[in-house]
């Protein structure tokens, strides 16, 4: 029988500091993120462990490989696997979730925000990874030196991880103002749009017309169209304006074809116009929708 | 917002409109009792309620 084996100091602190930084990664990530979370506090310690696990397996593959122990490959392909099921396990739950919302997020946004968890956890892997390689690459005598210099690399690299995967909002491809809401019979025009003509019952009507509330979304340029009319993306622009305002009854999107505007209206629990507008303006630019201009030019 | 939508009734003042089959088809004595009817009827389905041309009623499903 192989005699117990000891963990030397340098592996010991390599993999504590490395642990450590995986985990701020995903505590980085997570605080960032905390809109899009569907419950908290439980959801919020569940990823803390999952981004535990994910900087644990990120920190004791390169001691492992340098210790011979080639197996530790396969421990990064099962932290693959396992964070799949990451992103399965946050679709169904959110899908469960729909009918208990106010208005639905949408299949698209749904997807976004699942590939989003997924991708965080890889960032803490990442991060471990980055931090334990620098360490035992750089060796020195002193512990400090190592130390700092596996920091600021676990440090670059959440950085440069955070940068790459942070993706644009509403606002940051359109203009979104406060819109005036007219009821005419059955009709509901935001500002000279066009919406809907179901509020046939008298009480609707009255309801609308007293309480409702809009904004129109205008594309700063003509390409964004493409992504802000996606059925998606206006569904997840209504979805975020609910969730902050609540919805007494009813709420609408409607795109017109002509000018490229974009109208979200709702009757809200809470009626703070200065609220609907950040709502929309923060909304993600979904990555399904997203249009990549230098592809978008033919030759 | 739901793209698909479930048509659940038309009140009508014209018996003549009523051709059988789904959707629910109901006949209201005057416009009073069609809108009293429509109103009730949206109200416990949630649903929406549209007003045809003719002034037939439809409700249908709600976000």
């Amino acid at each position: 029988m192989k005699g117990l084996e000891i963990l030397s100091t340098t592996e010991i602190y390599t993999i504590l500091i490395a642990i450590c930084m995986g985990l701020i990664a995903r505590i980085v990530t997570l605080v960032q993120d905390y809109r899009q979370y569907p419950t908290y506090p439980n959801a919020y310690l569940i990823n803390m462990v999952i981004g535990l696990v994910a900087a644990s397996l990120g920190a004791v593959a390169i001691p492992a490989l340098m210790s011979k122990d080639y197996t530790a490959i396969t421990f990064l392909a099962l932290a693959i696997n396992q964070f799949r099921e990451v992103r399965k396990m946050e679709k169904e739950s959110m899908e469960k979730l729909e009918k208990t919302e106010f208005t639905q997020r949408g299949e698209a946004y749904i997807d976004g925000i699942a590939k989003t968890f997924e991708a965080r956890n890889y960032i803490s892997l990442l991060v471990a990874l980055a931090t334990s390689l620098t360490i035992q690459v750089v060796r020195t005598e002193n512990w400090w030196i190592n130390i700092i210099s596996g920091i600021i690399a676990g440090l670059i690299v959440l950085y440069v991880c955070k940068n790459f995967t942070k993706g644009k909002t509403v606002g940051d491809i359109a203009e979104v103002k406060i819109a005036q809401v007219n009821v005419k019979g059955t009709d509901l025009f935001v500002d000279d749009m066009f919406v809907t003509n179901t509020l046939g019952n008298e009480n609707a009507q009255k309801l609308y017309s007293s309480e409702g509330m809009a904004v129109v979304v205008y594309p700063k340029e003509d390409r964004y169209r493409l992504s802000l009319e996606n059925f998606g993306q206006r569904q997840a622009m209504l979805f975020e304006a609910v969730r902050a305002l609540g919805a007494k009854r009813y709420n609408f999107t409607r795109k017109d074809y002509k000018q490229g505007r974009i109208a979200v209206t709702l009757v809200p629990i809470i009626p703070d116009q200065g609220k609907l507008l950040e709502a929309v303006k923060n909304t993600p630019i979904l990555e399904t929708v997203k249009k990549v201009k230098k592809l978008m030019q033919t030759s | 917002m739901s793209r698909s939508k479930q048509l659940y009734a038309i009140v009508t003042l014209d018996k003549e409109r009523i051709l059988g089959g789904d959707p629910l088809a109901i006949l209201a004595k005057d416009e009073e009792e069609q809108k009293l009817l429509t109103t009730a009827m949206s109200k416990a389905l949630r649903g929406n309620v549209v007003k045809l041309p003719n002034n037939d009623y439809l409700i249908f499903s709600g976000d």
